[in-house]
């Protein structure tokens, strides 16, 4: 006898072409040997295609939580993947810089 | 030093103050001579354009712009910042004649554009990957001694703003308790 079943959700990876590009914005992440910079961009439209951005707010800091946390509440209402993709690319910094390495942003 | 030279910032390396080169690196792993005021690579049509500009500028010393290696694939981002420089954008901020997928200038005035225009010379080293060469034409670049362009022109300066730091669970109010996020959480005794 079971009382509950609950789903269990086999992980898969979105594929890079059905990514749905936030209409927030993007952010683009830097690492320098003093901090991790992260700029935040609205999304610049031409023919109904994002071709560029126009520069909102700028982060930096050199831990991945406090910079995700503040992105959090300085930019809200973005798409709950870009979040999680942040935190993922944030973490992936703060190794790059604690390590003193090459950052390379990644894609979603 | 770097913030008052660079106000955007970004990923490049500051050298000397008072030189009057700037390299941008394409596909390319060369370190120009310290002597270069600034460095550093140049990926996107649009945006790493925008910085290049921005960023030297800012510096009235910097009278040359060194471009070197392979032009990006796709971006063209060298051939770009070059169709930039010698056409400027149109109505719809698209750079002139650029080469680049999506080549427009949205962070700038025109005024910045036009300033970069006057202030820089572009040197075409684009397709250039050998030390000794590109070595030899920041040498010359560095010999001809120009004078500092004016004022710095700052396009884009990131300020600093002031934090309030609210981490702690302290009452605000002796029966109101308050959280991180500076809501209430616990109201009376």
């Amino acid at each position: 006898m079971v009382d509950r079943e609950i789903p269990l959700i086999k992980a898969k990876k979105t594929i890079e072409k059905d990514v749905i590009l936030d209409p927030q914005g993007f952010f683009i992440i830097e690492v320098d040997n003093k901090s991790i910079r992260v700029e935040y961009y609205s999304n610049v439209y031409k023919n109904k295609q994002i071709v560029s951005g126009v520069l909102q707010k700028a982060f930096t800091g050199i831990k991945a939580d406090a910079l995700s946390d503040t992105i959090a509440v300085h930019v809200p209402s973005l798409r709950p993947e870009h979040y999680l993709y942040l935190g993922r690319e944030l973490q992936k910094a703060q190794l790059a810089f604690e390590q003193q390495k090459k950052y390379i942003q990644g894609g979603c | 030093m770097t913030d008052d030279y660079y106000p955007w910032g970004g990923e490049f390396t500051a050298c000397e103050p008072q030189g009057c080169v700037a390299v941008a690196l394409l596909n390319i792993q060369y370190n120009p001579p310290k002597s270069v005021a600034i460095y550093g690579s140049l990926k996107t049509e649009n945006i790493g354009i925008e910085k290049i500009i921005a960023n030297t500028i800012s510096n009235p010393w910097v009278r040359f712009l060194v471009l070197c290696g392979d032009d990006i694939r796709g971006h063209r981002s060298g051939s770009s910042l070059i169709a930039l420089h010698k056409n400027g954008i149109d109505h719809n901020h698209r750079i002139i004649h650029a080469p680049g997928a999506i080549p427009y200038i949205e962070n700038l005035k025109e005024e910045a554009i036009k300033r970069f225009q006057a202030q820089l010379n572009v040197i075409d080293l684009i397709g250039e990957k050998q030390k000794e060469k590109i070595d030899a034409v920041i040498a010359e670049c560095i010999r001809k001694t120009p004078p500092v362009f004016g004022e710095p022109y700052i396009a884009i300066r990131l300020k600093p703003q002031a934090t309030v730091n609210l981490t702690d669970n302290r009452a605000l109010h002796s029966r109101i308790l308050i959280d991180y996020l500076g809501k209430i959480k616990k109201r009376g005794a």
